[in-house]
């Protein structure tokens, strides 16, 4: 009776529960290498010096500890799941007169040896697909590396102490349990449950009122701006919804079929619901899980994978050319002179200047009543909208329209009404709407907020309505000069162009404001999706990890409980393949739930991830939606999968013995 | 008229790792008229339980023949033989074997809904059975709201609510107190009395002594058989007891 006495017990227990440690260990290590490999990647791009290094490790540092918070979390689930199953052991233990604290020894071999295993097996394949991983990520942002082999010792380090707090966690969290249950529990606790669950009526009626309230807001959502600062509250509405209405509505919803006689009293259905009552009080809130990590799946993968895909549509749309200069406090000569300024500074660099153009704006956000826009801070109330002002002149040279204005008259462009309105407001000033225009192209900024365009006479009535404006609020506006120009010349010399542009400008344009260029902006863009689309993926492993071992688990629980129902049935006078189609029957209606659920809830999502891709300045919709039905199906085979593989499991449980 | 007839009956088993085989039953021979309560008796190990899974078609045995009504049961099709079971035999098991998910009367009403009965024929042929029982203001409760022995009446319900030719009974009061057995015994003696054909087997002397005929299983075989006559219970009882010590003891039998 030596220390070696329980670690051998230990290591026997977990070769003998087989089935129930192995997919928890597979699970385990795969966190484990996963955390190590984000970590350890955060670290090699820290390092390797590359532009917008700071900005990828700053993202994905912030997206390392959410993925553990997740992944203690799903371990922390999992695990009560295995204990559960194991309870009845333990409690053997104690009636063959093994004392609490000897349990404990047991558990803390138990818990040592799975912990061991999947740390060193965990950060050793992790080491290797770091590599890996790392060259994947440099290949999304489209940095240029060489492959250097490096195991960051910060990285290491870093996952052994965050996965010795978790599995310390777990080891208290299971010698709390067990000292809290006496024997007699500990051998009965596998057949809790048998109650049949209440119909929780009031609960269900939230649940419905939730879902549909998460669902109706998600509809009626106007435009980008309100679908982003809506999504977040629909996104709990809905996830308090369906738990709610898998909880208590699956429930509420089966004791009604129950009730209808002719539906309840034929021989599947009989079986089927009066099962499903009780399942479901066990399961409601692992489907429900289910079900959200399943739209998670979705979510992440569609949203990352076409913005990534998108990215050069995006910025097309915000870059009209190649280069964009702004100044503040334009005048009549501006114009000219970022044209001439962009001449000079071209041919120092043996560049020409193509297809340049420029506007003066006063642009602002505001709020629209009717006709008339707000311009005072108190009281708002109605629809958000950009609005730009640009001079008639700036307006003709661009469009090479030859409109005229006469005072106090304006064009005007709505992007949410095709109303043809008279005259609008803009703080106290009416203006006559002379005639609506299109929208002129050109001219997009990337908010996706409601936009209107007036067209002034001249650059004086602009000055003359930012006078009024600045009176009315605290903050000040002012009017930019925006230039838009191409160059042509030695591509080698671009870089160089770009980093003194800045420089150029400044020896002649006055207040000089922001400077951007196509190119450096695709890269920005390519390290801040691509880093989002890498840390996508990293998710979608951990949620597909999480949804597979629920199953997993699940089915081999019900087997368990089903195994001793259908024995019965069979001896009542049941054939096998009426129970074999029954309990078909069932499961798949147990596992195809979460995922119709989740299904619906993309569907119903789908409108609003679309505004919210325009405010990520992604209007190729249609893109998205290939992406989202690419994802779901690709989803609904892998759960068809891992359903198929864990039903046999399910089924073997179930006929064994018969 | 026979009802139930077993002709050489033998079951071998070979032990799952092929190497021994263990002889369950060696040649099995009775018969059990309509309107009988027979009651099968013998230790552990004697093969009551064998032959009970034989007779109600869950096992196929090795040798010999079960003709119900003078049919063969191994000549059943494997897919008719579960309609079979239900339409023709009933079953009262010793730990109920009731389910949880479902009332009382739901469980009772289980083999009709497999054999896709209407739910008013199903309510009429409940209502006197449920009265007979005395299990009528119960139905709408759980097996787990109810004591053992209200749940071996609503078993036996089950058992009774499709007209069965013949009720099959494994050790029926092996889980329930003096009182409850003894009730039990009395709802066997009265459904028996009007016509009910009940064979059950049990190692409880007391249970033994309600029935009409008792049968001694031994290694096997049918060592013995005591018809109960004019015999009270009591009477009965002490003669099965007697009939036990011989054969536990191995002396002769002195009828």
């Amino acid at each position: 009776m030596s220390k070696l006495f329980y670690s051998r017990l230990a290591f026997t227990n977990i070769k003998k529960n087989k089935s129930i440690y192995l997919p928890y260990l597979m699970a385990s290590t795969l966190i484990v290498g996963l955390c190590y490999i984000l970590r350890s990647v955060t670290i090699m791009v820290e390092r390797s010096g590359a532009k917008g290094a700071d900005y990828m490790s700053f993202i994905l540092g912030l997206s390392f500890w959410i993925f553990a918070t997740i992944a203690i979390m799903i371990l922390l689930y999992i695990n009560s799941f295995v204990m559960k199953r194991r309870k009845k052991e333990f409690g053997l233990y104690s009636i063959l007169g093994m004392e609490k604290r000897h349990i404990s020894i047991v558990i803390f071999f138990e818990v040592l040896f799975t912990g061991l295993l999947s740390l060193v097996v965990g950060i050793l394949g992790g080491a290797l697909l770091s590599q890996l991983m790392f060259l994947l990520l440099l290949y999304i942002v489209g940095i240029p590396s060489p492959l250097t082999f490096s195991i960051p010792l910060d990285a290491v380090s870093m996952t052994v102490v965050l996965f010795l707090y978790i599995f310390a966690f777990i080891l208290l969290y299971d010698i709390v349990s067990i000292c809290r249950t006496n024997p007699i529990d500990l051998l009965h606790s596998s057949k809790e449950g048998e109650r049949e669950p209440k119909a929780r009526w009031l609960l269900a009626l939230g649940g419905v009122l939730t879902l549909g309230g998460g669902y109706v807001l998600a509809c009626i959502v106007g435009n980008p701006a309100d679908a982003l600062l809506m999504f977040f509250p629909c996104v709990m509405l809905v996830i308090i919804g369906t738990y709610l209405l898998f909880i208590a509505g699956s429930v509420a919803a089966l004791k009604l079929m129950r009730k209808n006689r002719k539906f309840y009293y034929k021989p599947q259905n009989f079986i089927s619901v009066s099962g499903m009552i009780y399942r479901m009080k066990q399961n409601a809130a692992g489907l429900a899980t289910i079900c959200i990590l399943s739209t998670c799946v979705l979510t992440t993968l569609s949203f990352t994978v076409s913005l990534f895909i998108g990215e050069e549509d995006t910025l097309r749309s915000q870059f009209p050319r190649q280069i964009h200069v702004t100044c503040t406090d334009a005048d009549e000569a501006s114009g000219a002179l970022m044209d001439q300024t962009a001449q000079d500074y071209a041919k120092s660099y043996g560049f020409t200047v193509e297809n340049p153009f420029g506007y003066a704006a006063l642009e602002f956000a505001t709020v629209k009543n009717g006709s008339r826009f707000q311009t005072s801070d108190d009281g708002f109330s109605g629809p958000y909208y950009s609005i730009s002002c640009i001079p008639l002149g700036d307006y003709n040279a661009i469009t090479g329209s030859n409109e005229s204005l006469a005072s106090g008259e304006v064009l005007y462009y709505d992007s949410d009404s095709t109303e043809k309105m008279d005259s609008i407001q803009i703080g106290d000033l009416t203006y006559r709407v002379k005639k609506s225009i299109p929208s002129p192209d050109l001219f997009n900024n990337t908010i996706g907020m409601s936009r209107a365009y007036v067209i002034m006479p001249a650059l004086e009535d602009m000055n003359h309505l930012l006078a009024e404006i600045n009176s009315n609020t605290s903050y000040q506006r002012i009017i930019r000069y925006h230039y838009y120009f191409d160059v042509q010349g030695d591509q080698n010399q671009l870089p160089a162009f770009y980093e003194n542009l800045r420089d150029g400008f400044n020896k002649t344009v006055p207040h000089l404001s922001y400077i951007q260029n196509i190119d450096d902006t695709r890269d920005e863009f390519y390290q801040l999706y691509g880093s989002f689309l890498f840390v996508g993926i990293f998710f979608v492993a951990l949620f597909l990890i999480a949804t597979v071992l629920i199953i997993y688990y699940k089915q081999i629980t019900e087997g368990f409980d089903d195994h001793d129902r259908f024995q019965i049935m069979q001896k009542v006078g049941m054939s096998d393949r009426e129970v074999r189609r029954t309990i078909q029957k069932q499961v798949l209606m147990v596992f195809f739930l979460p995922l119709g659920m989740a299904v619906l809830h993309m569907i119903v999502a789908y409108p609003v991830l679309c505004k919210i891709m325009t405010a990520f300045s992604m209007t190729d919709t249609s893109l998205f939606f290939i992406c989202t039905i690419v994802t779901i199906l690709l989803f609904a085979i892998l759960y068809f999968i891992v359903y198929h593989r864990t039903a046999r499991t399910y089924y073997r449980i179930v006929q064994n013995m018969n | 008229m026979t009802l139930l007839q077993v002709n050489h009956l033998k079951k071998i088993y070979a032990s799952r790792l092929g190497g021994s085989l263990v002889q369950a039953l060696s040649d099995v021979n009775f018969s059990v008229e309509e309107g009988e309560f027979v009651a099968i008796m013998g230790e552990s190990g004697s093969g009551k339980t064998t032959l009970l899974n034989i007779l109600a078609a869950l096992d196929k045995p090795t040798g010999g023949e079960v003709l119900l009504n003078g049919k063969n049961i191994a000549a059943i099709p494997e897919g008719q033989m579960a309609a079979f079971r239900r339409s023709h035999m009933g079953f009262v098991f010793q730990d109920f074997n009731l389910l949880d998910t479902f009332s009382l009367k739901d469980n009772i009403f289980l083999p009709l809904v497999l054999a896709r009965k209407e739910y008013r024929e199903m309510e009429q042929r409940i209502a006197p059975i449920a009265q007979r029982l005395g299990i009528g203001d119960l139905l709408n409760k759980y097996p787990y709201e109810v004591s053992g022995g209200q749940k071996q009446r609503a078993a036996v319900a089950r058992a009774l609510i499709t007209q069965p030719n013949i009720v099959f009974a494994d050790e029926p009061t092996g889980a329930l107190d003096s009182k409850a057995t003894e009730s039990l015994l009395r709802v066997f003696e009265e459904i028996n009395r009007e016509g009910q054909t009940i064979l059950m087997v049990t190692h409880s002397t007391r249970a033994a002594s309600h029935a009409g005929r008792v049968l001694f299983i031994k290694d096997g075989l049918v060592y013995h058989q005591i018809y109960r006559g004019n015999q009270s219970n009591g009477e009965l009882y002490q003669k099965i007891s007697d009939t036990l010590t011989v054969l536990a003891t191995g002396g002769e039998l002195h009828e």
